[in-house]
């Protein structure tokens, strides 16, 4: 197999969950995930980002998407002063369904959603990885380019919030 | 179920509702960026190429120019005269002038025109052959005379007078 196949093969399997991962750090802005990762895979065609030689290619993707959104971000943030540019954001999808339970669900989702928009940075990033990807709290450190204790601390004080934020959805901090 | 188990499960729900646009198509997109920076990075070193041989060829020519001012000269820079020395071995400046030097030559560009007409975007090359003759020149109290190769079968020498101005030591001796 070659290793541009290889690379291909790695990128197809962590594909979803890549995206998931830029859509929290681009803050929701699909456009902008799209972006980073498309940026993410340039980076490994070009060698940029050897990912034949990490130890856990997934972490190490994500890693390097985590690269690559704080410096679209830097860009943009000169950029977007000069030129006030407006970053367009792509409508969030729908899902489809018996239209009662959809638009609780939908509800639900929102919340959620506004819930993890209002959590700082790092608890952010490490609430992605943790709850929504199912990473360990080591492995999202490793990722976040930060020590196991300090991504503890972040994964703690992000599910406390979260819970407060989350209050009276099903059984969130109800006991 | 714990609140942590039930938060897991909402961002859960919430990250489900996510669909990631088709992979075939982001992947196909970053090759082609990938590919796009290959050719654009061929083209500027295409462009900028020959510019900094230009460059670098006005640069000697300028230097030459003010090093003749300073020295007082009347005109015309350096004088040379290249005459036949087939039995000297060596070359300091290869493919440097033509077989037979032209009265031109004296003009203390070293035959340029010659040289730019067999190749003409080799500048880089040849402004770092004459920066070397002219530091050469400029070394020597006297006449520097060095070593022309000229093919395989005879070798000619250029004479670079000392740079007194008195314009003697401008002969052709060929």
């Amino acid at each position: 197999m070659t290793e541009a196949r290889a690379a291909a093969d790695l990128a197809a399997r962590h594909h979803e969950g890549l995206f998931r991962w830029a859509l929290a750090l681009s803050g929701r802005d699909g456009q902008e995930a799209m972006e980073i990762v498309q940026q993410t895979y340039v980076e490994v065609l070009e060698g940029r980002a050897d990912v034949s030689s990490a130890r856990d290619p997934r972490a190490f993707l994500f890693g390097v998407a985590r690269r690559v959104a704080a410096s679209r971000r830097r860009r943009r943030s000169i950029w977007g002063r000069v030129l006030r540019l407006e970053i367009s954001r792509t409508p969030e999808p729908g899902g489809a369904g018996d239209p009662e339970s959809e638009a609780s669900a939908g509800e639900r989702i929102d919340r959620v959603r506004r819930a993890l928009g209002e959590i700082s940075g790092r608890q952010a990033e490490v609430t992605a990885l943790v709850f929504g990807e199912g990473l360990t709290v080591e492995e999202a450190a490793g990722v976040m380019g930060i020590s196991v204790g300090s991504a503890r601390t972040h994964y703690h004080r992000a599910k406390q919030r979260l819970a407060r934020l989350l209050e009276g959805i099903d059984d969130v901090g109800g006991r | 179920m714990s609140a942590e188990d039930e938060i897991r499960k909402l961002i859960e729900e919430a990250r489900d509702a996510d669909s990631a646009p088709d992979f075939g198509s982001v992947w196909s997109r970053a090759r082609a960026r990938v590919g796009a920076g290959r050719e654009g990075g061929g083209a500027w070193r295409w462009a900028l190429g020959p510019a900094f041989a230009l460059a670098s060829a006005a640069a000697v020519a300028l230097v030459t120019t003010a090093l003749d001012t300073e020295d007082g000269a009347t005109g015309g820079g350096a004088a040379i005269a290249a005459r036949a020395d087939a039995g000297r071995a060596g070359a300091l400046l290869a493919d440097l002038v033509a077989p037979e030097i032209p009265d031109g030559a004296t003009d203390g560009v070293l035959g340029i025109d010659d040289d730019a007409e067999r190749s003409p975007f080799d500048f880089a090359g040849l402004g770092a052959e004459l920066e070397t003759a002219m530091e050469l020149a400029y070394g020597e109290a006297g006449s520097t005379a060095f070593p022309i190769e000229v093919g395989t079968d005879f070798l000619l020498t250029m004479e670079i007078p000392a740079w007194d101005g008195s314009g003697e030591g401008e002969r052709n001796l060929l």
